[in-house]
């Protein structure tokens, strides 16, 4: 592409604020954001941005509520994000095989939203960009944000797989398979059970299902 | 004027997608768990996470090259 004022010079970059492309001449670099002289001349023109209403204190109390410090700053993405970590971490919690590290865990995590909001609270006030998250960022060259939400959910997938027991009752599937066609026949809905109780009810709704046919 | 300028670099798009990636996951879990499979939404939960954490991964590793706005 080339610049957007030296059609015949290729560009070296874009403006971060509209997006022009320009060349080596055109760009200004400023602590390495480029920008367009049009812009950097509108943003040296505009009024410094005052104090708005935003309140830190008020943003690190409602932080201790999952969410709401998010909503309170405006990032609706991140508080869903951290209502969602909160209640896996609360699940993990509840069921009591992950002591005291659930625990630990999750009172870490509310301290961190507190925080959280705080800074971003504190940088909106001040009408800075909103710091990068504790976490390392949801969205920077080092996403340890994403990572640990994909480790999370895989974590409890596993949890849940193994803990409905699909992992077993396959291997006694085939068992039976190998073992028995008459088994295979009685115990067919297997395949999609879990743990003794909820295989049978399991089995009795695929049996239900399947008998009129 | 300038704030109604949408950005279209690759990381404000793949942004863009988080919300709606958000509501058909949950519709899809939602019919998985009402389907004769034997998965509740208590147990498919955890996929949510996933989503959302590859679309943000994907976020953090798309270029911002022709960003609009701060």
């Amino acid at each position: 592409m080339n610049c957007a004022l030296h059609t015949e010079v290729e560009a070296t970059g874009f403006c971060r604020n509209c997006g022009k492309a320009l060349c080596a001449q055109c760009r200004r670099d400023v602590r390495g954001i480029l920008y367009c002289e049009v812009c950097l001349a509108d943003m040296l023109a505009r009024p410094q941005p005052v104090a708005s209403g935003v309140s830190p204190g008020l943003a690190v109390v409602l932080g201790f509520i999952p969410g709401l410090g998010a909503v309170y700053n405006g990032e609706y993405m991140k508080a869903l994000i951290h209502v969602v970590i909160f209640a896996a971490l609360v699940t993990l919690d509840s069921s009591g095989r992950a002591q005291p590290f659930s625990g630990i865990m999750t009172a870490a995590f509310i301290f961190y939203m507190a925080i959280d909001a705080y800074r971003t609270a504190k940088a909106r006030m001040l009408g800075q960009a909103p710091p990068s998250s504790a976490l390392g960022g949801w969205s920077t060259d080092k996403p340890i944000g994403p990572i640990i939400l994909i480790t999370l959910g895989v974590i409890f997938l596993l949890d849940k797989y193994y803990s409905l027991g699909l992992a077993r009752r396959l291997l006694v599937g085939g068992a039976h398979r190998a073992g028995s066609a008459d088994a295979v026949e009685t115990n067919g809905a297997d395949i999609i059970g879990g743990d003794a109780g909820w295989a049978t009810q399991s089995d009795a709704r695929v049996s239900g299902a399947r008998s009129p046919g | 004027m300038g704030d109604s300028i949408r950005c279209t670099c690759q990381r404000c798009k793949v942004s863009g997608l988080t919300w709606p990636a958000v509501l058909i996951t949950l519709g899809v879990l939602f019919l998985v768990s009402r389907g004769h499979w034997g998965y509740g939404i208590g147990a498919l939960w955890p996929v949510l996470l996933v989503v959302i954490g590859l679309l943000k991964l994907a976020e953090a590793f798309a270029s911002t090259e022709g960003h609009i706005g701060s």
